[in-house]
């Protein structure tokens, strides 16, 4: 098992993949990474629709030009837009939308320790993946997921230095102490 | 034109739509990645119906450098300009009379 630190600074945004299919366990691991990321107040306003089936995997990459190459499973990332009293939670909209990104990271870091490739998708027409995946009224899609074996992945694409957004004890402040 | 010629070209056009009411709203450098991307595409798709030739998979080749590497690698414009004036040397061998 990879060491999650060694997970956080060797994933990259994979967009070009094998044909080779996903075994069905790592997905279902990468689904249970989601499901255990972080939630406010326990709301769980995230919902998952997985697409595998090759005809329509063509279909969603053709209403979703973000996705790049042909990823061999995708994943909606959605949210329940339900106010949280009837989802028996005690979260609001605020921190449904912070759930989605603690899935997403979750599922990228667990699809990257398992081997695979994997990249957020946020380019895409929402009213007609919704429609595609016949999302109910009160379920919205957020963000997609794209996985699959990595054929090629980029290098990483640099970050801004600590010093430029790192504070110390007050906005501004630098050194150690 | 058989059916799964048909299947993609259908696929196709539904990527320009969606892409052509994306870029409403993304950044604007989308729009010619967008249109880098749909080369790309056409060129897998006659690719693998082989209607495709050596000169058309080697730029789906370079196309591929550009398509699949990080999103912050954007020095594209040069890239793209060098790729048009090689279609261009290919196009002028292909044109009869120039």
């Amino acid at each position: 098992m990879m060491d999650a630190m060694d997970a956080i600074f060797t994933r990259r945004s994979v967009r070009d993949f094998t044909s080779q299919p996903i075994p069905d366990e790592l997905l279902d691991k990468v689904l249970q990474a989601g499901v255990a990321a972080p939630s406010g107040g326990n709301l769980q306003a995230c919902r998952f629709v997985l697409v595998q089936s090759p005809e329509r995997l063509a279909g969603l990459r053709a209403l979703a030009p973000g996705i790049i190459g042909r990823p061999t499973a995708m994943i909606a990332i959605c949210k329940d837009n339900r106010p949280p009293s009837n989802m028996g939670g005690v979260g609001d909209e605020h921190s449904a939308w912070i759930d989605v990104g603690t899935a997403l990271e979750n599922m990228l870091l667990g699809a990257h320790s398992q081997g695979l490739g994997a990249c957020p998708i946020g380019s895409f027409h929402k009213q007609a993946v919704a429609e595609f995946l016949d999302l109910p009224e009160h379920v919205s899609v957020v963000l997609l997921l794209a996985l699959g074996t990595p054929r090629t992945s980029p290098g990483a694409p640099g970050r801004r230095p600590l010093s430029e957004v790192v504070f110390r004890e007050r906005w501004g402040g630098s050194g150690s102490g | 034109m058989d059916d799964a010629l048909k299947n993609d070209l259908f696929l196709l056009v539904g990527y320009l739509l969606s892409s052509a009411h994306g870029l409403y709203d993304e950044p604007a450098s989308y729009g010619p990645f967008r249109l880098l991307d749909a080369a790309g595409r056409l060129l897998e798709v006659m690719q693998s119906h082989n209607l495709s030739d050596p000169f058309l998979a080697e730029i789906e080749k370079e196309l591929a450098k550009e398509r699949f590497g990080a999103m912050s690698d954007l020095s594209m414009r040069d890239d793209l300009n060098a790729l048009v004036m090689r279609y261009t040397a290919e196009l002028k061998s292909r044109t009869p009379g120039l």
